[in-house]
């Protein structure tokens, strides 16, 4: 397991030497921004079972902050980071709280209820840019701006965060949160009857996938340097999370930055080839995607390889994800 | 005990299509439409449910009527953008106070 982490850690970080050009670069980088927000939604979508629609509210949160320091004070737009974590945190407290009391579909409308609301309000208030957005930097003063022409540089950022991330998830895989978080997936109530504080720790773990989200957002906006209601608080942000996990692996280590590398080529690849009129495909794709996901394979394309590929690494590997046997 | 879950589960499914459906087919009279017409309406059919109580038919009924008052006053009084703001503020806010609804039993 840790060779095949280790090969896949330096692919990535050897990855901008061979392919080259401003076009690959980008989309390598883009690769990994929906990797990292994926991995934050697979946290608590994943492990504990949790469905949000709704996670562009902390995406958004994330990514408002930074721009809204630099365009209304001047600041370095890195100084909004933390703010839109805590922002974030906050929110996710609020939704949790309450939602979290109640089994079945109260957390996931909730979720989206919130977004949209979210969503609205700061498409309608000025002092967010209301529907036109809000700019960056358009070239950095300092390097504190992070503001760079390539996109070399965001690549490695995202990958030192995507790591990080990473290796959070894989300790908390084996720490007792964990375990708490798979049983709670497999079945709530027997959870609670074994003594799992289910509501505290369905609670953390939104809170852990919010700060990543939004760290994902604060960085899709440091790289972009423009952000809109719709590009970072849209349905669409929230759905894009829930299908890289999915067509990946839903609650595994990998299965996000599996989904990433083959969604997001294909976005891009779809947009070059269709062009401006092609935009409405890409919800027709995710359509799609999900109905075909649903009816064949739930557990996603890491599942898929399990089954068909590797029947003696299955037994094992489910068990020990706490899959039921 | 000689249910078929699955043959209930689709009839209540394709009920509750037909249903939407006629819901449609009425609104259309004096609504505007549009291809993404249904998005607001969906979320807003959830929070009814919501709010009535789930499985609960006069839960439902009472809160439309009383969600679609809320809705036209707001718009009025607020503002028209602002209409489905306070239709989603309310249903965090029944989720904080009283999540099983109006009528519904507790979940």
């Amino acid at each position: 397991m840790r060779w095949r982490w280790t090969a896949v850690l330096a692919a990535l970080l050897l990855a901008p030497l061979v392919l080259r050009g401003p076009f690959y670069e980008r989309t390598m980088a883009l690769v990994l921004l929906a990797a990292i927000s994926a991995s934050a939604w697979n946290i608590l979508g994943g492990y504990a079972g949790q469905v949000s629609f709704g996670h562009a509210i902390f995406f958004g949160a994330g990514a408002y902050m930074p721009l809204l320091l630099y365009s209304r004070w001047q600041s370095a737009p890195l100084l909004g980071v933390p703010v839109g974590v805590a922002v974030s945190i906050a929110i996710a407290i609020l939704i949790g709280a309450p939602t979290f009391r109640l089994r079945g579909h109260y957390f996931s409308m909730a979720t989206i209820a919130v977004a949209e609301l979210t969503r609205i309000l700061v498409s309608n208030w000025p002092f967010l840019g209301a529907a036109v957005g809000l700019q960056g930097p358009a070239g950095g003063r300092t390097l504190w701006d992070l503001s760079f022409r390539s996109s070399v540089p965001y690549y490695y950022i995202f990958l030192f965060v995507l790591a990080v991330l990473l290796g959070a998830t894989a300790w908390m895989e084996q720490s007792r949160m964990g375990y708490y978080l798979r049983a709670i997936r497999a079945g709530e109530r027997a959870a609670r009857s074994l003594g799992v504080p289910v509501r505290r720790y369905k609670l953390y773990a939104l809170m852990l996938s919010a700060t990543f989200t939004a760290l994902a957002g604060s960085l899709y906006a440091l790289m972009i340097g423009f952000i809109d209601p719709d590009s970072g608080l849209g349905i669409l942000v929230s759905v894009q999370m829930v299908i890289v996990a999915a067509l990946g692996g839903a609650g595994t280590l990998s299965g996000p930055l599996l989904g990433a590398a083959i969604l997001v080529p294909l976005q891009t690849e779809s947009n070059t080839l269709f062009g401006g009129g092609g935009t409405g495909l890409t919800y027709i794709f995710y359509g799609a995607m999900i109905l075909l996901l649903c009816r064949f394979e739930p557990g996603g394309l890491l599942e898929l390889w399990r089954r068909y590929l590797a029947p003696r690494v299955l037994r094992t590997e489910r068990i020990r994800n706490g899959h039921p046997a | 005990m000689g249910i078929n879950p699955d043959r209930m589960q689709a009839l209540a499914w394709g009920m509750a299509s037909a249903a939407a459906g006629i819901a449609g087919a009425l609104i259309a009279t004096f609504y505007y439409i549009s291809p993404t017409v249904g998005e607001s309406l969906a979320l807003i059919a959830f929070v009814v449910v919501a709010f009535g109580g789930f499985g609960s038919v006069p839960g439902a009924m009472v809160a439309g009527l009383l969600i679609g008052l809320i809705e036209a006053t707001s718009a009025f009084y607020i503002g028209p953008v602002y209409q489905d703001v306070v239709v989603y503020a309310l249903f965090v806010g029944i989720l904080w106070v009283r999540p099983q609804g109006l009528m519904g039993e507790r979940a």
